[in-house]
């Protein structure tokens, strides 16, 4: 197995994000629009500065050099200094919004797999009845709607109409930091991000519950007179579990995408903001930064993903 | 062989449509898309104005018998914008996921018939693209080339080949894995003719169910797009683009007419793609006969 | 027989410290002010850039002036200044016994630090453009001297200015935050863009700086310390809100001021509690046509397509009412203003019409107006995310298309927006300008500037530009902008759309304000922070 892992990541990963890193770069570069556009405005500036700027960012050589310098500093774990007017270094702009990403991630994922898995199998379990149609409505409902327009949707009802929650954002200065607070400010964005994961896993829960369900082993196990519900839980169960864990590696590329967009209606102080604004200006090291750790993460999810594909059918082993 | 075989492929899709047909929730769904892609058709017959046509005087007016749907804040006539919107909207999912179908195709299948080395190359290539985090990408994407319905398509396309590619590359294998091809070898059959001509026909489910899917979700995307002013650009309407201007919270809870029919539209077409994508999954499945 | 007029005398005295404590504004409290961008954490004010850092920079740091609500320059740490016949050398006096908030005292030797390390050979920030003229500048820039003989310090408390040649605008540029030099000299300038400090900035002003959480708030607390008075809040917090969210939190009472848009004004001004104040700003925006095509080098069609569009329309009905209709590019709020001898270019179509057709322009076949091989058909180019200028540019294709111009509207996103601008590949666009305190309008409009956008060359617009940087004389400078202004409104090298407007909301509890607010709004520029009191 870890063999298999080591190679994963030498033979696949690294190539992937070396080739990701200067596709990346490439195309950031060429996007017309530089970042030393906000110096537009600047009473009275000289245009050495402009060029001095430009030359202090690296912008006056060609793209080859600038990427290798980029990737010399990354080899050397140096995300490099951001290209606004603060220069701070990459890693504690990121490092300073990760964990708010990663906590709303986290709660999305929390909701999506403690909600859906729970209705999934109860709807399996309850095959044709009017729960499990109930059940099957809502959660292609939850995939249908856009996540942007749920959200202003709750943000209107709960924040506007009936202000029991707040309206986006995260503590105030000097509000005290407690648990209910933490979970008041985390629950609406973390129910947008994760309705499309609710519905997707109840759905696939039952699939999976259900393909197992039936199976001939399980009939024995009636047969021999047990309890339907020992013959569900325990039995059924157990196979359909793994391959869900495939499911959270697919999913993750998504949940980082929606994040994006749900910490733009919320003011989530998450990484999302920060990636846009980065665009928006041409920061080049940001983008990158963001960029890779997002690639490394989704790398990190697919391999999860694989893992548990294999741990979930014996017939497939890697070697 | 090859009669038989046509046969039983006759005989295959009949049994599917009669399949899909008894899943009532499919079948709605399907009529509803039906509905909503003639009304994409002919909105220039179903509605009298012109969708970018301004008027001033008239913005912001609640549903009345002039403008059923009322106006939005330029004046211009929601029913209207929401028709051709739907051209729109319909438009770029179903290019998005033509464009990515199709590299998905050539790719896919040149990986799983070829393998070794081809297929490692392109296998990587599929993990890079799949590595883009899509929104950021999107956003520079849309910065180089210009907001416009075209790049909305193309990006979207272009962003979404691995999985067809992966899925076609996944049947290849399976079939590999098989003594049919052997067996078909020995007769003396082409191995190249068998594959295409047996993979192909089998991948088509998982493929249909697949780009049905993802034309929802390109759907979505495009909202997601236009929320964040990537998309579709002014004037021309999309039901993204549409919903973006309602983002204003005065806007949201005063003027519900602005988002309700956007929103809805959305809401409902991609409700029925999922519904006719997940009747399409049962319907090729052969163990529904059983039951 | 004594015992009444002590009963008397005491009472009298306890009315007396009721009726003042009345009148004494209340102390404590925390101020919360709303942002809607973060701040990057440059809070240096000789390296940023950055609007919202400048706020924090605004109340961690005093500068040798500040400008006041009408914006006339009035003394900070300086107390008095003296400004040569020739205005050619200012000469501050500076208040003894301002301290920073390290207790070290601030003398003459932190200002003309702060100073010379803006003309530094190293230094990374871009205002040396405002501040090369002084004397020595430039040899000192490039490295031919140690020293920049135009920053003289006198004594401890006196320093000296001098430029080359008179410069007018002079004065108002000496607003910039003062450093403190005993914990920045020994940073090479090359180097002061990493320093920790300016994370953890330490001035000389009313709040000090206590943390920054970024994308979320920044807190300050007050400088009990402070030279002109301690602040009577306690704690100052520049909180992140989102802009859909504005409402909810002025609702909710999380902010005590807050800029909003239009469309929030008819829901902010219902809420009880929460007064609104509209006030002008210096800024405009515009439709630039670049004269650099023949088409558009003939100040008729340039007219004509002013007088073709419906720009109070924009104004009452776009922008509801909150703009004035820009013609020159001098706004409402600056002492330039100026209305005689301008053309206020009302629309009139059939005006346009006429112009058009003098200068020679038929319809051609297709309905579009020609003329010598030229079409009047053209981009326009928008930067997105504003949805007022979609509106406009909306408007704008319709009026045109009356008058048989075709303007295809082309979107673009603001930064590839501005490279198109800059390597001058456009026909039209619409941008704005946000302008500084003194109306000297070099940067913008001497044809030699970078921003020179519509390609403008005229002789006489750099001459009076020219002249009033160097008048010193405040009336006749004033009447040399008159001039200008209305050659600019003559020539139209780019159409004025609109002056800009704030609307700021602020909590009622907020005691102190200016109610009549100039540009600088209720709060002048944070200025009134150190003297507001809340009242609950």
């Amino acid at each position: 197995m870890w063999r298999y892992i080591m190679r994963r990541i030498f033979l696949q990963g690294i190539p992937v994000l070396l080739g990701f890193s200067f596709l990346l770069y490439l195309v950031i570069t060429i996007a017309p629009g530089s970042p030393v556009t906000h110096l537009r405005g600047v009473p009275n500036l000289d245009s050495s500065v402009i060029e001095q700027r430009k030359a202090q960012l690296g912008l006056d050589q060609p793209f080859i050099v600038q990427y290798l310098n980029w990737l010399g500093r990354v080899l050397r774990f140096d995300l490099g200094l951001s290209f606004d007017s603060a220069r701070r270094p990459v890693a504690d702009l990121i490092k300073e919004r990760m964990p708010a990403t990663i906590t709303l991630s986290l709660a999305s994922i929390v909701l999506g797999w403690g909600i859906g898995i729970p209705i999934g199998i109860l709807s399996a379990r309850y095959q044709y009845s009017v729960f499990d149609y109930a059940i099957t409505f809502f959660a292609f409902v939850g995939i249908s709607i856009p996540s942007f327009f749920f959200g202003l949707i709750l943000l209107y009802v709960f924040a506007l109409k009936l202000n029991v929650l707040p309206a986006g954002g995260f503590f105030m200065a000097g509000e005290a930091r407690t648990l209910a607070g933490y979970v008041s400010y985390l629950l609406l964005p973390s129910l947008t991000l994760g309705l499309a994961s609710i519905a997707g896993v109840a759905r696939y829960m039952r699939a999976s519950l259900l393909e197992v369900i039936n199976q001939d082993y399980l009939r024995t196990a009636r047969a021999k007179g047990l309890p339907e519900r020992l013959v569900v839980y325990k039995h059924a169960l157990r196979n359909a579990l793994l391959p869900i864990l495939t499911l959270l590696g697919f999913m993750i590329p998504g949940i980082f995408s929606g994040a994006v967009i749900v910490e733009s209606i919320f003011a989530w102080p998450g990484l999302g903001s920060l990636a846009i604004q980065a665009v928006n200006e041409r920061n080049y090291p940001v983008i990158m930064g963001i960029d890779m750790m997002f690639a490394v993460l989704i790398f990190l999810g697919s391999i999860v993903a694989d893992i548990s594909y294999a741990l979930a059918d014996p017939r497939i082993r890697y070697e | 062989m090859d009669a038989a075989l046509h046969q039983e492929q006759l005989t295959t899709g009949k049994k599917v449509w009669r399949r899909f047909c008894r899943n009532r929730l499919a079948l709605a769904g399907l009529v509803v898309l039906v509905l909503f892609v003639l009304s994409a058709i002919f909105a220039p017959w179903l509605t009298d104005y012109d969708p970018n046509r301004n008027n001033l005087r008239d913005r912001n007016k609640p549903p009345s018998r002039e403008h059923p749907l009322g106006t939005d804040d330029m004046g211009r006539d929601i029913l209207a914008r929401t028709l051709y919107g739907g051209r729109i909207s319909l438009t770029v999912g179903l290019v998005a996921v033509g464009i990515s179908m199709s590299i998905g195709l050539i790719l896919g299948s040149l990986a799983g018939f070829f393998g070794g080395a081809v297929d490692t190359v392109i296998m990587r290539l599929a993990d890079i693209f799949y590595s883009f985090p899509f929104l950021i990408v999107a956003i520079t994407i849309a910065a180089i080339f210009g907001p416009s319905i075209y790049n909305t398509m193309v990006i979207l396309g272009i962003l979404s080949w691995p999985g067809p590619a992966r899925l076609l590359r996944a049947e290849f294998l399976k079939l590999k894995t098989t003594d049919f091809v052997t067996a078909a070898e020995g007769i003396g059959a082409s191995p190249a003719r068998i594959m295409f001509r047996h993979v192909l026909p089998n991948a088509l489910s998982p493929l249909l169910v697949s780009a049905t899917l993802e034309v929802a979700s390109a759907i979505l995307s495009e909202a997601g797009l236009s929320f964040l002013g990537l998309g579709v650009p002014p004037p021309a309407p999309s039901w993204g683009n549409m919903l973006n201007r309602a983002r204003p919270l005065h806007i949201l809870a005063n003027m519900p007419w602005m988002w309700l029919p956007p929103g809805t539209a959305i809401f409902v077409v991609v409700l029925a793609i999922n519904f006719v994508g997940d009747g399409l999954r049962d319907a090729f499945d052969p163990r529904q006969d059983l039951s | 027989m004594k015992r009444p007029l002590v009963v008397a005398l005491f009472l009298l005295l306890s009315l007396s410290v009721i009726v003042s404590a009345a009148d004494a504004p209340k102390q404590g409290g925390t101020f919360r002010y709303g942002i809607t961008t973060n701040p990057r954490g440059m809070f240096n004010p000789i390296l940023n850039t950055e609007v919202y850092d400048g706020l924090i920079i605004d109340v961690v740091y005093d500068g040798l002036i500040y400008i006041d609500a009408s914006l006339q320059p009035q003394p900070m740490i300086a107390k008095a200044w003296d400004i040569s016949e020739d205005g050619k050398e200012i000469t501050f006096y500076l208040h003894q016994g301002i301290k920073f908030h390290d207790g070290v005292e601030l003398t003459a030797k932190d200002v003309a630090y702060t100073y010379m390390t803006i003309l530094h050979p190293d230094y990374t920030g871009v205002r040396y453009g405002q501040f090369n003229k002084l004397v020595g500048a430039k040899d000192y820039k490039e490295g031919k001297t140690d020293t920049v003989p135009g920053i003289e310090v006198i004594d401890d408390y006196t320093i000296k200015f001098s430029v080359e040649e008179a410069y007018a605008p002079l004065l108002s540029t000496f607003t910039y935050g003062i450093l403190p030099s005993h914990l920045l000299e020994d940073i090479p300038v090359g180097e002061l863009e990493q320093a920790p400090f300016n994370l953890h900035p330490i001035g000389s002003g009313p709040f000090k700086f206590v943390e920054f959480q970024t994308d979320q708030h920044v807190i300050l607390e007050a400088n009990k310390d402070y030279f002109f008075g301690a602040p009577n809040i306690d704690t100052l917090v520049f909180q992140k809100v989102a802009q859909d969210a504005i409402p909810i939190y002025l609702q909710q009472n999380r902010v005590d001021f807050i800029a909003i848009s239009p469309e929030q004004y008819e829901q902010v001004k219902a809420m009880p509690g929460i007064d609104v104040y509209v006030y002008e700003e210096l800024s405009y925006n515009y439709i630039c046509f670049n004269m650099r095509q023949e088409r558009f080098a003939d100040a008729a069609v340039r007219q004509a397509i002013t007088y073709g569009f419906d720009r109070q329309t924009y104004v009452d009905v776009i922008r509801e009412g909150f703009g004035i209709v820009a013609n020159a590019p001098v706004p409402t709020a600056s002492w330039a203003f100026t209305t005689e001898g301008i053309d206020t270019y009302d629309y009139n179509p059939e005006k346009a019409a006429q112009l058009l057709a003098e200068a020679g322009w038929t319809k051609g076949p297709d309905g579009i107006l020609q003329k010598d091989g030229m079409k009047l058909e053209f981009e326009f180019l928008v930067p997105e995310g504003s949805r007022q200028n979609e509106q406009m540019a909306l408007l704008f294709q319709q009026n045109m298309e009356d008058l048989g111009i075709k303007v295809n509207l082309v979107f673009m996103e603001f930064s590839a927006a501005v490279d198109r601008v800059d390597a001058r590949q456009f026909d039209t666009f619409t941008m704005g300008w946000s302008l500084s305190v003194d109306p000297d309008p070099h940067s913008i409009w001497h044809s030699t500037s970078l921003w020179n956008d519509p390609g403008f060359y005229n002789e006489e617009s750099d001459a009076l530009i020219e002249a009033g940087r160097t008048e010193t004389d405040p009336e006749k400078r004033k009447e040399i902008y008159a001039e200008w202004q209305k050659l600019i409104n003559k020539e139209l090298p780019t159409m004025f759309l609109s002056y800009g407007v704030t609307i700021g909301a602020i909590n009622q509890r907020v005691k102190g304000i200016d109610t009549n607010p100039g540009p600088l709004g209720p709060l002048v520029d944070l200025e009134l922070l150190s003297t507001i009191w809340l009242e609950d």
